[in-house]
């Protein structure tokens, strides 16, 4: 009979081994604030001669696939500000900043990109198959309309790509222009093909 | 802690050299014969219960059983003309009996049956896979397990992770009864295997075809049943150790149970069971694949106390695993993904061979108890009474995603269900078998971190009755059920807790004929329904695949699928010959399935193909054929065939993943004992996969692999070492290194199949005290 009373205790302690708080399912996570989210990509633009100012930008609210999406600033409703305008045969210094805005105050997320320089790589191109293992330094879009030229380099003496140069030559072209920040952890080589996508945006650039 | 004591003092006796004290040389030699007229019945299937023995008899009706350790046995015979009996004997030196088989159950008085509750086989074809077929495969994952059997394919991802397919179906269209209870895991994703420990299963069984009214209603393509052995019932302990280690991978697996009864405590059995593997990365011929190591630690218990007249009985089993997902089948966004496809050899296919396990990756953890009762209520019925609960805790480890340095996972999700079930049933009273009962489930789900399915509570209730009229040259069944389920979700939209509940009920009918017009000609037919309500994801996902990188939005609109099926079949067993065909047909109202949406969804990440859940009408059709023939005494060939083809019924297309036309050959090849060397055979086998031509426009990222030819063989014997029988084989999958990819693996997008793997695997059943 003790070997039963055993076997009874055994039986209790299995039982009460199964008790797991799983939580209440009543009461679901509140959709959190992520910490590494990228909301917002700028793009701050700088004429060389008369050092006006343009900025564009797009954002999405939670930075999640969520509630349709990004949309281009400031106006979201026509979106007009996809549209990057440029003049002929100017010089302009960019820089692009990426913020994480569901935080107060904003987290500048670049600021982290530029401290892990060489796990990135931000790529200019009118589209993703036109991507080429760039000539370190330039990048062209479309026929030589607009140069873009890496003004930044990691210590491994690869282009990182937040701040570069644009150089326009003749008017009269509309050219999309896609922009796309790679996570090359272990694999940067200043090609486009390793490691994976954070951030790809597009636009539309006019120089006239 | 008596528990561990008793562990730790069975582990002592394991040890001691007393151990070999026991006979297990004993054999038993005997006959069928047909109980009305004395014929013997050849080819008749002899199956010891509890012991991996199965063999056919000869043309005579003899056999002979060999390296049986004395006790009580159940031997189950099988034969086309005749009722499925169960013999009870108890051996104690080498004899020789006379098995009758009656044709009809009702004629039976001289042969006793057992105490242990025997399934009434259903009139849909159903495979066991034990013995020789089981061991071959033993430590391998339920699905790749499950592949031997005919009509069952595998759904994968990766070379880690695999779910087995019925009829050209899978998830939430089949069902998987561990140990007689429902499986509840989180069944929502391809990437989602079945948490069951590969070593727990002494039989698996494969139930083709609708069975809605014995199983539940969403059965629709088919049932598996895990079931381990029955519990000793004699004052002993035994037990068995298998092994395992294989080349792909350099991996090994293994497992140690132990059983018994004790003599003080009559009516008393008890086993405790564990299972261990680990592996690396795994190896296609060209490369190895980054991060698909696997680790898995399992074990199960099981008390029991049951008297003729009834029991009790507890079991308990947990399952821990942890999954490598291949770092180079995971991308980020479209863009990614289209030149992971220009790729010939997969991003990280440079990396080395390793067995770390890092992001990405699956944590998962299963458990199940079950306390189960049973009590005669006459001599030929009993009311069956069993209590489930269930745990199932998944976590999920992104590689790049906001935690992927820190230990907590992408998203995690926590399911607890309880389950009940009392049923009556009754045993040939006046040719009638049956059932009725009563089942209830509730579940609650919980998810941390990101969203990808909401919280939800779901409870179900059916009610079921089935009847079969057994003669010896017909059997018919019908079946009777009626299933609600309610599902009520949780989640936040836009800060706003939303908590929609869904109510679903609908019957479900089956009926079946056997008919048995001559000794070797078994035909079957059964037609029934079945339904199910949507799933949790189909109705609310809102989240990204891990792995491929496609967006999954669920549709809240979405109703109740319904199925009608029809299946034939008809197995012919005639001295050297074994063939069977199976056709069946599924008409679909409203199949829940995914479409791409035209447009992707564009984020600051890129842009993502989205997938909508929809529901139309569609049909599913399929046929297998095998057949076995003895060239010689001891050379057998084997071939097999197996087609499925699915329709949608509006738009006239192709459903989407189902699997390709298979073909398989093989020859055994079995020696006569020599020495201590028995059972010896030698088995080589070929392959076959057609490309998959029937694919819906634009719902793939990919067009399907060509077609493929596989060479394996495999090869083992029975040594005999201090006279307990030790059972070595050897099996190499993929002989000739063949670069290959499957259709219905999701990571052909990233990479091949693997290469060449050699398993060798050791198996040993030992007696550690007998009474005598």
């Amino acid at each position: 009979m003790k070997i039963l009373l055993n076997i009874f205790i055994l039986l209790i302690v299995v039982l009460a081994g199964c008790q797991r708080n799983y939580g209440d399912p009543r009461k679901p996570p509140l959709p959190e604030e992520a910490e590494e989210l990228v909301t917002t990509f700028k793009i701050i633009l700088t004429d060389s001669v008369s050092g006006a100012v343009k900025s564009y930008f797009l954002r999405d609210d939670d930075g999640e696939l969520n509630n349709g999406g990004a949309y281009y600033g400031p106006d979201a409703a026509t979106q007009s500000d996809s549209v990057i305008m440029l003049s002929p045969n100017s010089v302009y210094y960019c820089e692009i900043i990426l913020l994480n805005e569901t935080v107060i105050p904003a987290d500048t997320v670049s600021h982290e990109i530029k401290e892990h320089a060489d796990e990135h790589m931000i790529f200019y191109a009118h589209s993703n198959n036109t991507i080429l293992k760039p000539d370190p330094y330039t990048v062209q879009i479309g026929d030589s309309v607009l140069v873009i030229e890496y003004l930044d380099k990691d210590d491994n003496n690869l282009p990182l790509g937040l701040t570069t140069r644009w150089v326009t030559s003749a008017s009269g072209t509309v050219r999309p222009l896609q922009i796309i920040l790679k996570h090359q952890e272990e694999n940067k080589d200043g090609t486009f093909e390793n490691g994976e996508t954070d951030v790809e945006v597009r636009f539309t650039c006019r120089v006239d | 802690m008596l528990f561990i004591k008793q562990v730790i003092f069975v582990f002592i006796l394991f040890l001691s050299s007393s151990l070999f004290s026991q006979s297990c040389d004993l054999v038993l030699k005997g006959q069928v014969l047909d109980e009305d007229n004395s014929q013997d019945l050849g080819y008749a299937v002899v199956r010891v219960l509890d012991h991996p023995t199965v063999m056919q008899t000869n043309e005579k009706g003899e056999f002979e059983i060999k390296d049986l350790c004395p006790g009580k046995y159940r031997i189950l015979v099988q034969h086309v003309g005749c009722s499925d009996t169960i013999f009870a004997i108890t051996i104690n030196k080498s004899k020789k009996v006379v098995f009758k088989l009656p044709h009809n159950l009702n004629a039976l008085n001289d042969i006793e049956i057992v105490a242990e509750h025997e399934e009434i086989k259903p009139v849909h074809s159903s495979h066991v896979l034990e013995g020789k077929s089981l061991d071959q495969v033993k430590g391998m994952n339920l699905a790749e397990q499950l592949r031997q059997v005919n009509g069952v394919s595998a759904l994968s991802t990766g070379p880690t992770i695999s779910k087995p397919m019925i009829n050209g179906m899978q998830g939430y269209r089949i069902l998987i009864l561990n140990n007689g209870i429902r499986q509840e895991g989180q069944q929502w994703g391809s990437e989602h295997g079945p948490e069951i420990d590969p070593f727990v299963a002494q039989r698996l069984t494969v139930i083709r075809g609708a069975s809605s009214v014995r199983y539940g209603s969403d059965a629709l393509g088919g049932v598996i049943l895990v079931e381990p052995d029955h519990l000793p019932d004699t004052a002993s302990v035994t037990g068995e150790f298998n092994a395992g280690g294989f080349s792909n991978g350099r991996g090994g697996a293994g497992s140690l149970m132990l059983q018994g009864s004790f003599a003080k405590l009559k009516y008393f059995s008890w086993r405790v069971q564990g299972s261990l593997k680990k592996s690396g990365s795994v190896k296609t011929p060209e490369y190895f694949l980054n991060n698909t190591g696997l680790e898995e630690q399992n074990f199960s218990y099981a008390l029991s106390y049951h008297r003729k007249k009834g029991g009790v009985s507890v079991y308990y089993s947990q399952v821990n695993s942890r999954i490598g997902i291949f770092s180079g089948a995971h991308v980020g966004n479209l863009t990614d993904l289209q030149l992971a496809f220009k790729r010939n050899k997969p991003a990280d296919s440079l990396a080395p061979f390793s067995y770390s396990i890092s992001s990405p990756f699956q944590q998962v953890f299963h458990e199940l108890l079950k306390v189960s009762s049973d009590f005669h209520t006459g001599n030929r019925s009993r009311i069956f009474v069993t209590y489930a609960l269930q745990h199932n805790k998944r976590q999920e480890f992104d590689a790049h995603g906001e935690h992927a340095e820190e230990l907590t996972p992408e998203s995690e999700y926590r399911l607890t269900t309880h389950s009940a079930e009392i049923f009556w049933e009754h045993d040939h009273i006046r040719s009638f078998r049956g059932r009725v009962g009563v089942q209830g489930t509730y579940q609650e789900n919980v998810y941390r971190e990101n969203f990808f399915i909401p919280n939800y509570i779901s409870s179900t209730t059916g009610v079921f009755a089935m009847e079969r009229f057994v003669r010896s040259k017909f059997e018919a069944e019908a079946g009777i059920r009626f299933d609600a389920k309610n599902l009520q979700s949780f989640y936040y939209k836009e800060q706003q807790l939303q908590e929609p509940k869904r109510d679903f009920s609908n019957m479900s009918y089956h009926a079946g004929l056997i008919l048995k017009p001559v000794n070797s000609v078994r035909l079957s037919f059964n037609g029934g329904t079945g339904w199910r309500a949507p799933s949790v994801n189909e109705l609310y996902s809102n989240g990204l695949h891990h792995g491929v990188s496609a967006y999954e939005k669920g549709n809240a609109d979405l109703g109740i699928e319904t199925c009608w099926q029809a299946a034939a079949s008809l197995l012919f067993k005639h001295k050297k010959i074994t063939a069977e065909i199976n056709a069946y047909n599924y008409w679909f109202k409203n199949y829940i399935y995914y479409v791409p949406s035209p447009e992707p969804e564009v984020t600051l990440r890129g842009a993502f193909p989205v997938f909508n859940y929809t529901q139309n009408d569609a049909r599913l059709s399929g046929a297998d054929v095998m057949l076995s023939y003895f060239l010689l005494r001891n050379l057998a060939i084997k071939g097999r065939a197996i087609y499925v083809r699915g329709i949608n019924a509006n738009t006239n297309e192709p459903l989407i993943y189902m699997p390709a036309d298979r073909y398989e050959a093989g020859l055994t090849f079995t020696f006569s004992d020599k020495g201590v060397f028995r059972n010896m055979f030698i088995e080589p086998a070929v392959t076959y996969v057609a490309k998959q031509t029937r694919v819906p426009q634009d719902l793939d990222f990919l067009p399907p692999p060509d077609a493929y030819f596989l060479v394996g063989v495999s090869a083992g014997s029975t040594i005999r070492i201090k006279q307990m029988p030790l059972t070595i084989s050897l099996t190499v999958a993929n002989l000739t290194n063949t670069v290959y990819r499957d259709y219905l693996d999701r990571f052909r997008y990233f990479n091949d199949a693997a290469g060449t793997n050699v398993w060798l695997r050791l198996k040993m059943p030992f007696v550690l005290y007998d009474k005598k």
